[in-house]
């Protein structure tokens, strides 16, 4: 299979992932050691447990980087949920394989669910099924507002960067003032809703969570220097 | 029996404890409705909410908002084939073929009418079941404790995603996670790096916000906006045709339903999925499942919901949770200072029947509401999703905060939004990683007990009988799905090849 570019960028993330993973066990697993497996009269000792669990995620990681290296996409293996798929016989039609995929419109309503549905269950070396959600367009597709995958990569970083920001900012302009920016910046900037209805939406919002939090709850929040909402 | 279930009550009943039940049901209901959020982000981003509550009170609250998003979940589900929850993924075959004929009104009030049957049904199994097994695990050594996390374990990495290789590894990621701060063996600190912070553990809490809420915000940018929904008002046309169809499918679903909520691991996904394919086997009218028969959401509907209680078997008695969402839970309990286990029902009984108790009221609350609110409830899906989420995000870092009153929580949050974003992304479940990350300090508390009184030797596992039993079904239950997955194919292929040949109606190739 060739690939489309966001399949291939998939890929990408998972060889990443993986190997920050693999990474991760290895760190775990050396620094287990110096802690100590076992204490006196052989006892389980702070280090076992994390030694342990680090030297299998390094195995089960590593298992996974090379054969994503390798162009092998995880393939789905048979667990409970596949059980399940054969025994429900609506379902064994789409596992022998001579349903066109896709199926029936209900059956892709039940694959936004995610890991649970029989829809996913592919033969092993069938393709993996990109995650979908919510009705929502593919991750090749282009969206109701029409955005590419391009353009809601960049809102997904601009989002992000946001809170970062956001949370830089408490010192300086309290908890709900900066959180207040960062629900306008949003809603306006980002989204690219009208000023006025994401003006008043922010606003309810924050005297919500003032309403609560503060009011209800006397939760400290931040002023910050200019002592908004305390 | 009957003493403990009036003092329930009287608990449950007062004017405090009524109203958060009714905020938390109705809150769930919401939660449910709304698609990518879950039970379990309701409970998370919530649960800081519910610090300042009393104990019971703040309980009682959280935990309706679990079954209330069972509830919840269904309406999407049947109008939109858009599940808010993954326990009624299989609602959207039959329910939503029924609302393209017009029987939408027909069908959630199956589906409620069925839940609640289900959520009586089974609060009395909970009820009559719950005090005995608690007496009965009271003999519960840390071996026996050890190998019922090993089989909650394996059961929620058997059937949290389609491959349990990456079960297994984000299972262990919380293991991992879990271990950060100060051993509670030896009181050496690990993966600190010098951090004060870190001294004390990475907070749980926090870890569930950013996984779940501020990672599915993240997701959904990445994915793009959805079509906007036209959900009409309809009324309610319910025959007694209906109710006596789905009569035996709901008491089927109740029972098959507890019955898969009281495994540790097995959440309420795995009790609908089973439902609907056991019901289309015995139905009669197994042949019309998938062309909108409303057996086919009567059964997965009950199971779900009878499913949600039994998991708080495990989750009260043995302090072992049964899902995701009850792992939060009790993250909650444990907040409040309180350990499930055994000895919950003698030492804090005015907690766990006020609790109980609450839950029967919080169902009939979500009957009298989803009969005829049901549409209303869809109507929350008319708010844009530019403004939506810019909330949850607001809400999530404002609770994690007032979890510490310190901008670290916040920082934890955004941390693991990444993480889950990803993961979210790449497919890998996440449910495992939740029950390791829970799971992890009660096993490392009980391997090293169990390491004492085996004088250093941890095979002593084996040779108690009640362990070596739970260890045996743990391990089948890693296995087994394999073969028997391999040999349901096999028939299934020969027998579609033979209908094939025979003749090639469509109905031969879809029975197994």
């Amino acid at each position: 299979m060739t690939g489309s570019p966001a399949r291939r960028g998939i890929a990408v993330e998972q060889a990443v992932v993986y190997g920050l993973l693999t990474a991760l066990g290895l760190g775990a697993l050396v620094m287990a050691l110096g802690f100590g497996f076992f204490l006196e009269d052989s006892r389980v000792g702070p280090g076992l447990v994390p030694g342990v669990v680090g030297g299998l995620i390094l195995l089960i990681a590593g298992w996974e980087l090379l054969a994503t290296l390798r162009g092998h996409r995880t393939s789905h293996d048979s667990g409970l949920a596949e059980v399940v798929a054969a025994a429900t016989p609506d379902t064994t039609a789409d596992t022998t394989g001579h349903t066109t995929p896709g199926g029936a419109s209900a059956e892709s309503g039940a694959r936004e669910g995610g890991s649970a549905d029989a829809a996913t269950m592919s033969p092993d070396d069938g393709p993996v099924d990109l995650p979908g959600d919510g009705g929502g367009p593919g991750l090749d597709d282009v969206d109701i507002f029409g955005r590419t995958p391009k353009e809601r990569g960049r809102q997904l970083v601009a989002v992000f960067a946001a809170l970062v920001v956001a949370c830089l900012l408490v010192p300086l302009l309290g908890f709900l003032g900066s959180f207040f920016v960062l629900s306008l910046f949003i809603s306006a900037v980002v989204e690219r809703r009208r000023w006025v209805p994401s003006l008043i939406v922010s606003f309810l919002a924050v005297a919500a969570v003032y309403g609560v939090f503060v009011g209800f709850l006397g939760v400290p929040l931040p002023t910050g220097l200019i002592g908004i909402g305390g | 029996m009957l003493d403990n279930l009036v003092l329930g009550f009287s608990t449950a009943l007062s004017l405090e404890n009524l109203l958060w039940c009714f905020v938390g049901v109705l809150v769930g209901t919401v939660i449910g409705v709304l698609p990518g959020l879950g039970s379990t982000t309701g409970v998370a981003v919530l649960l800081p909410l519910t610090l300042s509550l009393e104990p019971v009170t703040g309980l009682i609250m959280l935990a309706g908002i679990y079954y209330g998003s069972q509830y919840g979940g269904t309406i999407t589900s049947v109008l939109i084939s858009t599940p808010g929850e993954a326990s009624s993924v299989v609602t959207t075959l039959d329910g939503y073929q029924m609302a393209r004929q017009g029987r939408a009104g027909a069908a959630l009030a199956i589906s409620a009418i069925g839940s609640f049957v289900a959520a009586i049904i089974s609060l009395g199994l909970l009820v009559a079941l719950a005090p005995p097994f608690a007496a009965f695990a009271l003999d519960f050594g840390p071996p026996e404790m050890l190998a019922v996390m090993i089989l909650g374990l394996a059961t929620i990495i058997s059937f949290a995603g389609d491959n349990r290789m990456l079960g297994l590894l984000m299972a262990l990621v919380g293991l991992l996670i879990a271990t950060v701060g100060v051993d509670p063996g030896s009181g050496t600190s690990r993966f600190t790096f010098g951090s004060i912070y870190l001294l004390g553990g990475i907070p749980f809490v926090e870890v569930m916000i950013g996984l779940f809420a501020v990672g599915e915000v993240l997701f959904q940018i990445r994915q793009g906006a959805a079509a906007p929904i036209k959900a009409k008002f309809r009324e309610l046309m319910i025959s007694r045709e209906d109710l006596r169809r789905s009569r035996g499918p709901i008491l089927r679903g109740s029972f098959l339903g507890f019955l898969f909520g009281i495994l540790p691991g097995a959440g309420s996904t795995l009790a609908s999925f089973m439902a609907y394919g056991i019901e289309k086997r015995v139905n009669k009218r197994g042949k019309e499942f998938g062309t909108g028969a409303i057996e086919g959401v009567a059964a997965p509907e009950a199971a779900n919901n009878a499913a949600a209680n039994a998991n708080f078997v495990p989750t009260l008695t043995l302090g072992i949770p049964g899902g995701a969402t009850t792992a939060v839970l009790l993250g909650a309990f444990m907040i409040n200072g309180i350990q499930p286990g055994p000895l919950l029902f003698e030492e804090q009984p005015t907690l766990v029947w006020g609790l109980l108790a609450s839950f029967f009221i919080g169902n009939v609350i979500l009957l009298v509401l989803n009969l005829p609110l049901a549409p209303v409830f869809a109507q929350i899906l008319r708010v844009p999703y530019g403004y939506m989420y810019p909330m949850i995000l607001l809400t999530s870092v404002v609770g994690a905060y007032s979890i510490s009153n310190g901008m670290y929580s916040v920082w934890v949050v955004l941390i693991f939004g990444i993480i889950g974003y990803f993961m979210k992304r790449l497919d890998l479940p996440m449910a495992p990683l939740v029950l390791g990350l829970v799971l992890g300090p009660l096993f490392e508390k009980a391997l090293v007990q169990t390491s004492a009184i085996g004088d250093g030797n941890l095979l002593i596992v084996f040779t108690r009988p009640l362990a070596l039993v739970v260890m045996a079904i743990a391990i089948l239950q890693l296995a087994a799905p394999s073969i028997m997955a391999r040999l349901l194919r096999r028939r299934a292929t020969t027998r579609s090849r033979r209908s094939d040949s025979a003749d090639s109606t469509p109905e031969g190739s879809t029975r197994g």
